[in-house]
């Protein structure tokens, strides 16, 4: 049992963290005011150019740059496409991501010559896992926490960073101060379109890990649908957690271990579509949840608020009969 | 018509024509390299007048064409009221799955003529098509959700409870995947020209068109899904019902959804086999994209995509260049139609020309 648990707990862990990457960068994209739903093609583009480049260099390290680099040349296009050609974003973000995922297979198929995957055909590398030192020795958690995928402590150390250029540094500000108000943000001289590319290029740089881990951690080659929608869930995550980089992260963990759940449930129950589709149900109804008490939370505060001035006044009142 | 408006209108003519020459060339540049100097005479034919060449492909274009009207206008709707929901892609597949599970678990639908049969289909797909087209809508007018992330991550959900459905209860156990029976003859549209892919779906589509331009242009509903679209807080200020109207918006989506997905199914295939997105949905979309939200181009913008969509696969199967290649140069179609960019600088400078003359005119 206790075998069974730690198992199935470092699953969870090992199943949250694509979906870390691209909350992550979800959060990113909408601190500084717009929705990122090119978390999809952030991840494919990078998990095969970083597949492809690593066989090539024969270095993983060398692969991950690129594929990062693709990442924000993908993102690049989009900011062009959106802010100087002024098509819409989201048709521009969506048409992207349609035509990523045939493109990514088309590649494939000039390379390899299959629609399949990339395994055995092109030798790439892959991050190993780590064992941290002291963490190990300690008896369960050791075994949950250490000896995870490189990616997996790359997300949590990458959560960290981001907060702290959300929060701590000048750009940080200049972002969430254009999420809030673009015409206030312009209004003192800060150039909103150069910010949203910037926040959307950090945001691709961050994406594209939980694409290379897919590719290059998770498995050691590149499929067809490889990302499996897990774009649109992060992104669900980070708005359920109000675009909070720790709690998207922690959000992120919530629907691994939804993921998880249905992984480990399909010995028992033998309905293996409806058991796929509960990640994504969970992140409807969640998403729709905290949409819900997001919007109403104004009215609420607009009420207290003018509770509080009732009772003021009352108190005033009472002062001068008195 | 000003002259004024006619340059304008001359433009986005312009560019939704460039946009599609321009994919085409790259579509045609990417096959000659690939194809190298001895195959591209070959292949470049397959692309061009490939889907021309036979009955059967031709066919193959039409049936294609059928389900892209339907869902263009339905596509046309929703983005005219100035939502984006992709639900589309979800309808297709979930929509005709509670007919599918009545016709083959009760016996009321046997005995009935065939007209009355495609009727009662029809309006159960549409009727399906709208009440999932309200999920979404739902989420964004009363809950603050974005409807393009409800509606694009339930696109997957309907997938996949599409499947499962079929699976435990009525599904053909003799075929290898999942799979519905055999449509019996009265209760599916028939296929012309010697069971080709052409089916009489077609008309459906045609008087489908015909409804959508009649409710877009000519009735009170479509103009003020037309003025919401384009300025809710003036369409607030003019007395228009804000609440509802970008519901019906949505609503018509759904509905012409769901009865593009009765086109698909009960047309182009002899039983219930869809087991992932079909990409109809967002092919909608592009459909919608390039008429410009407006329902009378859609029958041209989705006759070029259906063809385009047959050229590939025409090509897949004569030289082995897979379809994605057309997927891809979606994006490309895409960014040229709607970019508002892309030759604004010409179109605003002959604006200011002619009534710079025209101004002259009068003042003479």
């Amino acid at each position: 049992m206790l075998d069974f648990i730690v198992d199935f707990l470092s699953a969870v862990i090992r199943i949250s963290t694509p979906i870390i990457f691209v909350a992550i960068c979800s959060t990113i994209s909408s601190q500084a005011g717009l929705l990122n739903m090119a978390g999809e093609s952030m991840m494919l583009a990078s998990s095969l150019t970083g597949v492809i480049f690593s066989a090539l260099f024969q270095n993983v390290w060398l692969g991950i740059l690129c594929g990062m680099l693709m990442s924000i040349i993908i993102t690049l296009i989009l900011c062009f496409a959106s802010f100087v050609m002024k098509v819409d974003l989201y048709l521009m973000s969506i048409s992207m991501n349609m035509a990523l995922g045939g493109g990514v297979i088309f590649v494939m198929w000039v390379l390899t010559g299959t629609k399949a995957n990339t395994a055995g055909a092109i030798n790439s590398l892959a991050l190993g896992n780590l064992d941290i030192p002291i963490i190990k020795d300690i008896p369960i958690i050791g075994e949950i926490i250490s000896g995870q995928n490189l990616f997996t402590y790359m997300a949590l150390i990458m959560t960290v960073l981001v907060w702290f250029l959300l929060f701590r540094t000048k750009l940080g500000l200049r972002m969430r101060a254009v999420g809030q108000n673009p015409d206030a943000a312009e209004s003192v001289g800060v150039n909103v379109k150069v910010i949203y590319t910037i926040a959307f290029m950090i945001a691709a740089a961050v994406g594209s890990f939980g694409g290379m881990y897919l590719s290059m951690g998770y498995q050691n080659f590149f499929s067809k649908g490889i990302t499996a929608s897990r774009g649109f869930v992060g992104m669900a995550a980070a708005t359920i957690a109000n675009a909070q980089p720790i709690g998207a992260m922690l959000m992120s963990f919530i629907f691994g271990l939804a993921y998880s759940t249905t992984n480990y449930l399909q010995i028992y129950i033998h309905d293996s579509y409806l058991l796929m589709s509960v990640p994504f149900v969970l992140a409807t109804v969640f998403y729709l949840i905290m949409s819900a008490y997001r919007s109403r939370s104004e009215e609420r505060l607009l009420k207290r608020n003018r509770k509080k001035l009732l009772e003021l006044n009352k108190e005033n009142l009472h002062g001068q009969n008195s | 018509m000003r002259k004024e408006q006619k340059v304008d209108l001359f433009f986005e003519l312009l560019r939704v024509v460039l946009g599609i020459i321009i994919a085409y060339i790259v579509c045609l540049v990417i096959i000659i390299l690939l194809t190298g100097t001895e195959g591209w005479k070959d292949a470049v034919y397959n692309f061009a007048i490939g889907p021309y060449t036979s009955i059967r492909r031709f066919a193959q274009v039409i049936s294609r064409w059928a389900p892209y009207m339907l869902v263009g206008c339905g596509m046309c709707f929703v983005y005219a009221s100035g939502r984006f929901s992709v639900i589309s892609e979800g309808i297709i597949n979930i929509a005709p799955i509670p007919i599918v599970l009545f016709m083959f678990m009760t016996n009321t639908m046997t005995g009935l003529p065939k007209i009355i049969n495609l009727v009662i289909i029809m309006a159960a797909c549409m009727l399906t098509g709208g009440v999932v087209s309200m999920i979404p809508a739902y989420g964004r007018e009363k809950l603050g959700a974005n409807e393009t992330v409800t509606s694009i991550i339930l696109n997957i959900v309907c997938a996949y409870i599409g499947v499962s459905a079929i699976r435990n209860t009525i599904a053909n156990r003799a075929l290898s995947f999942v799979a519905s029976p055999r449509y019996p003859d009265n209760m599916r549209f028939a296929r012309y020209w010697g069971n080709t892919n052409a089916h009489q779906g077609i008309w459906v589509a045609v008087i489908g068109v015909i409804v959508a331009c009649i409710i877009f242009y000519r009735t009170k509903l479509g103009v003020e899904i037309r003025i919401y679209g384009s300025n809710p807080v003036f369409a607030k200020y003019s007395g228009i019902n804000v609440r509802i109207i970008p519901f019906m918006g949505q609503l018509l989506g759904g509905l012409f959804a769901g009865l593009a997905s009765c086109v698909e199914v009960f047309g182009a295939y002899d039983q219930y086999q869809l087991s992932m997105l079909t990409n109809i949905g967002m092919d909608g979309l592009l459909i919608a994209v390039m008429a410009r939200k407006q329902p009378i181009f859609v029958p041209l913008t989705a006759f070029v995509l259906a063809s385009i969509r047959t050229s590939a696969a025409v090509l897949n199967t004569n030289t082995n260049i897979p379809v994605e290649l057309v997927t891809m140069l979606q994006a490309v179609i895409i960014f040229f139609v709607a970019a508002e960019g892309f030759l604004g600088r010409l179109r605003k400078r002959t604006i200011i020309r002619i009534s710079k003359q025209q101004q002259a005119k009068e003042a003479r």
